[in-house]
């Protein structure tokens, strides 16, 4: 369990806003390693979701390295980024971002359909996955016909299904009732420690921040505090 | 696959502007299969007029006689000529032709007129005279002084059937022929290949009357497949062999119609255009605003590790399913607008010259163009207009666009 999935180095991100530059990651530096249950905290402003952007290779950085699964992901472009994402990277959102089009196997599957999984193969991940998110029974219901929680569920449902490396989760109870977002918290954990995969939250949510087993609060762009819980 | 799947289902998110983008597309499609459907059922209706009415689609004469036309200018054996033809593929039938200037007499009334001496049997297999014979009957088929005439001709004439007119012309000899003819059938006036002062006599009559023994001015060709006319002509012109002839689809011999068509079937490309610019917008505009509206979309797919040309390809698809149905309605009310006006038509209160002849009604054709061309044409209008929008949703920044509302 020490091996370091996501290893950042002296990145920082300067935004230029109206002649004037803002760091909005400034120099910072941060190993996590696999197995990990961390929440990145802190105030608006302080660079948490430009962290997760540039951890995910969703942004790039103005300085510095990261590596992802012991690849530097600055290097990559295109199709190949994409990939890369594909097949190392599950994303949940605040927002759930669903397909709007597909049904909630179909949610779950597609990132499988693109790696080019067997018909079996996938199957059988998306009846185990939806047990285990409590939504068996509700494959052929659309986005729309589902409740916030239930979206989240499949949204975890569909970044976890494809056995990626880490998981990014951008204030994923942030639309969430209180009951609902401690379920969802639950589940995750639970997955965390059944599968061994990496968690990494940006939050305001105290919540998460309680429940995380590594917390790094960040302030002004750099890591104020990272504390690892028992 | 999924990316096919969530084009397809697209469609059907905003069903209003995709039925609106899909009319326009349908409408366009079914415009224009009906334009080509016009055209090839007017031009069609028109080109089978006058070649079965009278020219045929191919014609026969001795070397220049289409330029200067003389009595002089005669094919010696028409009979060899006729064996050689029959063999050469497509070939339906031929008629042989003796033509001639003459002055008409009854009575106290004349007037000049083209008297053309035709084979009764072989003519009436050849193209449409005997039926338009609207009084009367048609010439017999031994050679008789008998005479069918225009309905023009009979007016000027005041003559009817059962009456005599008497011809003069100058015969190939130099010498003034003249003789006296009873009329048997008169033809409608439904055409100017039925002119107003025509009479027609069977053709040994009329090769007596100019001393020119056997020989004749014109044959007429006619073929099973009227598309296959240059062809024809080639394979004629190859068998006969003859410097001295000259073998001429319809298409030189009614030049002045036929470059008449052409220029409007230049003139047809500009519709085209414009129509075509008017699906391009519209399909354009519809492509743009998905791209727009839907910019956080392509972002989060693009973070799920949608690759830029998966991107692509689901907005090409969109349009392609989209344009798949539409054409389909498109083709579907397109054939049926051009069976309806194939079937029914409209006739013209009077009568439109073009190029010489007469469009009396306009009708439509259901032909493979009509059918086959306008899908073609907005299909790839649509496809075409779309890659711009497509290249710019794949290259959509995944973090820019999901930041976008």
């Amino acid at each position: 369990m020490n091996e370091n999935v996501i290893e950042i180095q002296q990145v920082s991100k300067i935004y230029d806003t109206n002649g004037d530059s803002v760091h909005a990651v400034n120099m910072l530096s941060l190993s996590i390693r696999k197995g990990e249950f961390t929440a990145i905290a802190g105030p608006s402003g302080s660079g948490k979701t430009t962290l997760l952007n540039i951890m995910s290779g969703l942004d790039t950085p103005t300085s510095g390295n990261v590596m992802l699964s012991g690849r530097l992901i600055s290097g990559l472009k295109g199709s190949e980024l994409s990939d890369f994402r594909r097949d190392h990277i599950g994303f949940i959102f605040q927002s759930y971002n669903l397909i709007p089009v597909l049904t909630v196997k179909e949610n779950i599957e597609y990132i499988m359909l693109l790696q080019g999984l067997s018909d079996k193969e996938r199957k059988e991940r998306v009846a185990a996955i939806l047990s285990e998110v409590g939504l068996s029974g509700m494959e052929d219901r659309l986005p729309n016909q589902l409740s916030g929680g239930q979206q989240q569920r499949v949204a975890i449902a569909r970044a976890m299904v494809s056995r990626p490396d880490i998981i990014l989760a951008d204030e994923p109870t942030a639309n969430l009732d209180s009951h609902t977002a401690s379920t969802l918290l639950d589940i995750m954990r639970e997955l965390n420690e059944k599968s061994g995969m990496t968690f990494v939250f940006s939050t305001h949510d105290s919540m998460i921040m309680e429940k995380a087993r590594r917390l790094v609060l960040l302030k002004d762009g750099m890591v104020d505090r990272d504390e690892v819980r028992g | 696959m999924i990316i096919h799947k969530i084009a397809f289902r697209n469609i059907f998110r905003r069903k209003w502007r995709s039925i609106l983008t899909g009319m326009m597309m349908a409408g366009g499609c079914a415009l224009f299969g009906l334009f080509f459907g016009m055209i090839d059922g007017t031009y069609g209706n028109l080109i089978d007029m006058f070649t079965r009415d009278h020219t045929g689609h191919i014609q026969i004469h001795k070397k220049g006689y289409l330029d200067k036309p003389s009595i002089y200018k005669s094919l010696a054996s028409p009979d060899s000529i006729g064996r050689k033809i029959e063999s050469v593929p497509y070939v339906n039938s031929w008629a042989p032709r003796v033509y001639t200037p003459a002055l008409a007499f009854a009575g106290t009334k004349t007037t000049g007129v083209t008297v053309m001496g035709i084979d009764p049997i072989r003519e009436a297999k050849t193209t449409r005279l005997k039926n338009k014979v609207s009084k009367g009957i048609f010439l017999s088929a031994s050679p008789k002084q008998e005479v069918v005439i225009s309905d023009g001709l009979a007016r000027v004439l005041g003559v009817g059937l059962g009456d005599e007119i008497a011809l003069i012309a100058q015969s190939v000899d130099g010498s003034v022929a003249n003789g006296l003819y009873k009329v048997t059938g008169i033809t409608g006036s439904e055409g100017k290949s039925y002119g107003e002062s025509k009479c027609y006599i069977h053709i040994n009559v009329l090769q007596e009357f100019l001393s020119m023994d056997r020989s004749v001015h014109e044959i007429a060709v006619v073929l099973n497949d009227h598309s296959k006319t240059p062809e024809a002509a080639g394979l004629i012109a190859e068998t006969l062999n003859d410097t001295g002839i000259d073998v001429d689809p319809w298409q030189v011999v009614e030049a002045q119609f036929y470059k008449a068509m052409r220029a409007d079937l230049k003139g047809n490309r500009y519709t085209i255009i414009v129509f075509t610019i008017i699906i391009a917008v519209g399909v354009l505009n519809t492509i743009l605003m998905v791209v727009l509206e839907r910019t956080r979309e392509f972002g989060v797919l693009r973070a799920l590790g949608t690759r830029p040309s998966q991107i692509f390809q689901l907005i090409l698809f969109e349009t392609l399913f989209l344009s798949l149905l539409s054409i389909t309605a498109g083709t579907i009310i397109g054939v049926l607008a051009n069976w309806w006006f194939h079937v029914y038509g409209i006739t013209y209160p009077t009568p439109i010259e073009y190029g010489g002849y007469f469009f009396r009604r306009l009708t439509s054709e259901i032909s493979l163009r009509s059918i086959v061309v306008p899908p073609l044409i907005v299909m790839g209008t649509a496809v075409i207009v779309s890659i711009w929008p497509a290249v710019r949703a794949a290259k959509i920044m995944p973090v820019k666009a999901m930041r976008a509302n």
